[in-house]
């Protein structure tokens, strides 16, 4: 599977007035395309710290001391603001935890769902003619090198432009006629609903509707400009001269009819444009009317693959190939230097500014030169190199602005406590450093980059002669599909509104044509979230962050947004965050969980492992806590409160709270233990040498439970 | 249910309307029957807006309700108007029908020849019967309102009264049996402290309500001893010292330390603000606890938490908990009985085991589709059941009543539905 998104190490810390807060410490997690990751943890564990940190809304008074979230080829925590722009709502969206504070007030829901949609509309137009045109350059490119035949490569690579470009265009015409259509019917048919109920309607209205809206369906697989067509048309007009004289029963058989006009649209196939454009590009007097949609469908096909496209193919494939084992090359020579540099960082106790920095400028220049930059999927190691490890280098060297007037003060607070611990009191205030650089950390995280970048290194080399050129070249060819229809998709204001109102009937809302022009305060709670929702939607995102959104709705509201995000999750081919404290409700989202405890990930595993086999106390506590519909004895409440994360405890977090702690849990950080492939614990019962423990009996009935009722229902 | 059991709290005919605009009424709650019977829990589920809420509210008096009434431990303590004065209007509006069938019979009969007189004679006896009717039904209702509107009023005044007929009868022969001049003295003191102490008892000490959010529940400006002894203040404890005591006593019996009580609710987590709210309820030692969604807002572990307590305080305080929820595991793990609520109605009400057993109603089946369990394999095989109640019923032949279809199993349905749902129940 493909990766969306890797966490690496990341630690966040919080300056607070009674010191420095640990958030999260030293987490790291993969996001797979498609899939959905549920974070499980009591409040305050640092799950919500970890999405932030993912959107990048980190909190003013935040640290980032450490660790890299790649997506894309860019390492979150380092870019810029203005990118980070690009990226968040548009490929990452967030759906909060309080719907209230998360839409603006004075500001209508249409506005706020459309505000979105044509913003980012402009900007994707910009972004993917840049990707269309560099990825078509670099192949024409490769193709030079490799072939000689210089004419022949530009054109192909010419062609393909200009038929892509002109199928996209089509197609996006059959869509905007195609979803005019759709809005249009329903609204008919509410109208006419209305009209039947004997509600005022306003006819002049409904008709001048008809009529302009009428017009932009018309597409040649679609609503033709036939006999039948211009029969509504002219009714339409004498009704609307007449005004509000017309008789209802006319209207009603009116409205029915052009429903059903466009109700047979709708039903025709919709053809292969892609093929299409290529075909019409070479014969532009086809009249592509004239033949079924099958047969067309069949002969475009057949005239693209024997014409052009296997061809286009096989050349492709060359190139590919071609970069490919040239950056292998380069990789093999870079590798001898990034070992040297490894090395230098790792074994040096304090590094000097003028080396490193003439060995990163090296390596980076050559990796810039090594990349495949014809490989579809961007390996964010590589990529976000030079950004992530020249950050690194700046903390080192120069530290984090700090306040001159901060440092002093707190040289003199510092001074003051320390004469009181002489005199052996114990003074009840304390003293709070400003941001130093911790050296050691830094230079840790400098190794580990270059480590991260070998090893990626490393396993390209060992598995290059698995490397299909055919295949990436497909991958290449649909990349570049997607782009084009990118290129051609033009958001306008009607467009958005339309798409947004549909997106709020898909979540759920009734009447959106009214609720569109509310405000906020106008909604009730379930109904706001749905918004929220609607307006992560709104962009279309890659990553789906929610953070507890079904905690303050009810049962029946939270199973409906529940299905909703899984649906949507489907058809849209989405990675999911998931964020909650309720494992009832992470059963029916996740296929990998994560549980988290004072800024740790202390179990991971897909859900069935950790429904069925959970390892860590932890898990067995949250589990046995909340009663099922079983349940009759003592709920096994976990004692206490979390550690206070500004003194972080010394071995495992969990050990005052649990009651299966070993002694060395008090000393020693558990590492993780790997139960299965997928499945890991944080706990030292896992070790050779741990006493054998049984899970609570409340988790080991229930599951026991569970399994037969499986058993059951499998026969 | 058995007879045998006391009933604590009764809830008759309950309506709660909010007025919208003129002429338009929300009917949060509409027509709301059930008995909470001592000693047990009754939970009450139900979508958000359904009114559970405003019918823990209703009965702990914070709002006037508009119509029916709730006796607590026999006496009326709420009392709504609504369904008297509807009363008087349709006798009104009977009477001014049968006047006029009245007026056409006696044209009918001038113009078949009649004589007039006669004719006249006859439609005024007639008249007149009906006149007498309504006056009845007018008086009967006006006297009804006037004793709903005294209870309401003064039920808390009455128990008073009552409490202090109970303190004299007490004292007084004591003090009149006493011949010792001095201890006849401090016997008068007592007498009159007790006087004073039961002048400020209320009925409606005996309820007492934990609130949804504990955060917006508890004033910041105030220290949890505040908080606590607020309400003996107000019920006319003087003593410092036993205030403290019975703030300690209390503290210690929701999980906390005297030491908090110096405190302030920032101070605190979310569970701990929750057992302050618990412990500002039970410090009067209540009967009856409205517990409106006490578990909502908090974490998983801290949840367990509270309603361990809760379940502890209820064996050692014998309480009687009106339990409302949403969450229905919650619900099903802690209460004896559960009412399910569908806009403003009682959709059905039967014990707990039973309910997740055979529900009956569509809602009640669609409400338990929905419930997540912490199991994969079944949450993935689960489907959500829909409801829609113009698709589901057809009221159109007959108006739907709360009815028992077996023994301690109460549905609202019409008699068709009943024959099903009693069939469903045999299926079984």
């Amino acid at each position: 599977m493909e990766k969306k998104l890797e966490v690496k190490n990341l630690q966040v810390s919080f300056r607070t007035q009674g010191g420095i807060v640990k958030a999260v410490r030293n987490i790291s997690f993969d996001l797979y395309k498609g899939e959905t990751l549920a974070i499980v943890g009591e409040s305050g564990s640092g799950k919500s710290v970890t999405s932030k940190a993912i959107i990048g809304i980190l909190a003013g008074n935040s640290i980032v001391e450490g660790g890299e979230i790649l997506y894309d080829g860019q390492d979150l925590l380092k870019i810029s603001e203005d990118d980070f722009h690009k990226i968040r709502g548009d490929k990452i969206s967030m759906i909060f935890q309080d719907p209230l504070s998360s839409l603006n007030p004075i500001v209508r829901v249409g506005h706020q769902l459309t505000e979105a949609m044509i913003l980012n509309g402009k900007l994707r137009q910009k972004s993917a003619k840049k990707e269309f045109n560099g990825k078509l350059a670099l192949l024409n490119k490769a193709l030079d090198e490799k072939n000689n035949d210089v004419e022949n490569n530009k054109n192909q690579c010419h062609t393909f432009d200009a038929f892509c470009i002109k199928g996209t265009e089509l197609e996006q015409a059959y869509n905007n006629a195609q979803e005019a259509a759709v809005s249009l019917k329903t609204e008919l048919e509410t109208t006419a609903f209305l009209i039947s109920k004997k509600q005022k309607v306003d006819y002049r209205k409904v008709l001048r509707n008809l009529k302009s809206n009428l017009v932009k369906t018309i597409n040649p697989f679609l609503v033709s400009d036939d006999e039948e067509y211009q029969q509504i048309q002219t009714k339409a007009l004498e009704y609307f001269i007449y005004g509000k004289k017309t008789n209802p029963e006319d209207m009603i058989n009116l409205l029915e009819k052009t429903v059903n006009l466009i109700n047979k649209g709708l039903e025709k196939q919709k053809p292969n444009y892609f093929r299409l454009g290529y075909y019409i590009l070479k014969n532009p007097e086809f009249d592509f009317t004239s033949i079924p949609v099958d047969e067309l469908n069949d002969l475009t096909k057949k005239y693209l693959d024997e014409n052009y496209m296997n061809q286009f193919i096989e050349l492709g494939s060359t190139g590919i190939l071609h970069s490919h084992e040239k950056s292998i090359e380069r990789k093999q020579q870079l590798l001898i230097k990034l070992n040297d540099l490894y090395k230098y960082v790792s074994e040096s106790e304090r590094l000097t500014k003028s080396i490193l920095e003439n060995k990163v400028k090296t390596v980076s220049a050559e990796l810039k030169e090594a990349i495949d930059y014809l490989n579809v999927h961007k390996r964010s190691v590589e990529y976000s190199f030079g950004i992530s490890i020249n950050h690194e280098i700046k903390r080192y060297f120069y530290g984090e602005k700090t306040n001159p007037k901060n440092t002093r003060k707190y040289e003199k607070n510092k001074a003051k406590y320390d004469a009181l611990v002489e005199k052996g009191k114990s003074p009840t205030w304390k003293v709070v450093p400003p941001a130093l650089v911790d050296l050691d950390l830094t230079k840790e995280n400098i190794a580990k980059i270059v480590h991260y970048l070998i090893k990626s290194i490393e396993s390209d080399i060992k598995h290059k002669d698995e490397f299909d050129a055919k295949k990436e070249m497909i991958a290449l060819v649909d990349f570049l599909k997607e782009e084009a229809s990118k290129v051609v998709y033009k958001v306008t204001k009607g467009l958005a509104k339309a798409r947004a109102l549909e997106l709020m009937k898909e979540v759920g809302i009734p009447e959106p044509a009214i609720r569109f022009k509310q405000y906020p305060f106008e909604f009730s709670g379930g109904m706001r979230q749905r918004i929220v929702i609607a307006i992560a939607l709104s962009a279309n995102p890659d990553i789906l962050i929610c953070d507890e959104p079904t905690t303050a709705l009810d049962v029946t509201i939270q199973s409906q947004i529940l299905e909703l995000i899984n649906r949507i999750k489907v058809q849209r081919n989405l990675s999911v965050i998931f964020i909650t404290h309720d494992l009832g409700v992470v059963a029916n989202m996740a296929d990998r969980i994560a549980v988290m405890y004072a800024g740790k990930i202390v179990e991971y595993g897909t859900s069935e492992d950790i429904f069925y086999d959970p390892k860590h106390p932890y898990t067995w506590a949250l589990l046995s806590s909340m009663p099922d519909l079983e349940t009759k004895e003592k709920l096994e409440a976990i004692p206490g409160t979390p550690p206070n994360m500004i003194y972080p405890p010394k071995g495992d977090a969990f050990a005052d709270r649990n009651k299966y702690a070993l002694e060395i849990d008090f000393e020693m950080e558990p590492p993780l233990f790997e139960v299965s492939k997928t499945h890991y614990a944080a706990t030292w019962l896992l070790h050779e040498d741990a006493p054998k423990v049984n899970p609570p009996k409340i988790i080991t009935e229930r599951i026991k439970r569970m399994k037969k009722e499986v058993k059951n229902n499998g026969k | 249910m058995e007879n045998n059991k006391e009933v604590l709290l009764k809830v008759e005919h309950l309506e709660q309307y909010f007025k919208l605009g003129k002429l338009r009424y929300l009917k949060a709650v509409d027509d709301v029957n059930f008995e909470l019977y001592k000693g047990e829990v009754l939970g009450l589920v139900g979508e958000s807006g359904c009114g559970k809420t405003t019918t823990g509210r209703s009965i702990i008096r914070l709002y006037d309700i508009t119509g029916g009434s709730v006796y607590l431990d026999g006496k009326r303590i709420c009392a709504g108007i609504r369904q008297y004065k509807a009363a008087v209007k349709q006798a009104k509006l009977k009477y001014k029908q049968e006047r006029s069938v009245l007026q056409e019979k006696l044209k009918r009969d001038l113009e078949n020849g009649e004589s007039k007189e006669l004719a006249n004679k006859a439609y005024q006896d007639a008249l007149k019967e009906k006149e007498a009717e309504l006056l009845e039904v007018v008086k009967e209702n006006t006297e009804k309102i006037r004793s709903a509107k005294f209870d309401h009023k003064n039920c808390n005044k009455e128990f008073a009264k009552y409490e202090m007929q109970k303190v004299s009868d007490k004292y007084l022969p004591l003090i009149e049996k006493e011949m010792d001049e001095q201890k006849r003295e401090v016997l008068q003191r007592e007498y009159k402290e007790a006087l004073r102490f039961a002048k400020k008892d209320r009925i409606t000490n005996k309820m007492q309500m934990i609130f949804q959010d504990p955060i917006a529940s508890l004033d910041p400006r105030m220290t949890v001893r505040d908080i606590i002894a607020e309400g003996l203040i107000i019920r006319g404890v003087k003593d410092k010292k036993f205030i403290d005591e019975q703030v300690y006593r209390v503290l210690e019996l929701v999980g906390l330390v005297p030491e908090h009580a110096g405190r302030y609710p920032h101070e605190f987590s979310g569970g701990q603000r929750q057992r302050i709210g618990i412990a500002r309820a039970i410090v009067l030692n209540p009967e009856l606890i409205i517990a409106d969604e006490p578990v909502s807002a908090l974490d998983v572990s801290i949840q367990a938490q509270v309603i361990n307590l809760l379940n502890d305080l209820r064996e050692k305080m014998g309480l009687t908990i009106l339990f409302i929820a949403h969450d229905l595991s919650v619900v099903k793990y802690f209460s004896d009985r559960i009412a399910v609520m569908y806009f403003g109605k009682i959709v059905e009400l039967t014990t707990s085991d039973e309910l997740f057993k055979h529900p009956l109603h569509p809602y009640t089946k669609s409400l338990l589709s929905a419930i997540p369990l912490p199991d994969p394999v079944y949450e993935k095989a689960r489907k959500r059941i829909t409801y829609n109640p113009l698709m589901d019923h057809d009221y159109s032949k007959e108006k739907p009543t709360m009815r028992e279809i077996v023994p301690g199993h109460f549905v609202y349905c019409n008699s068709e539905e009943e024959a099903k749902y009693l069939e469903e129940i045999k299926a079984k």
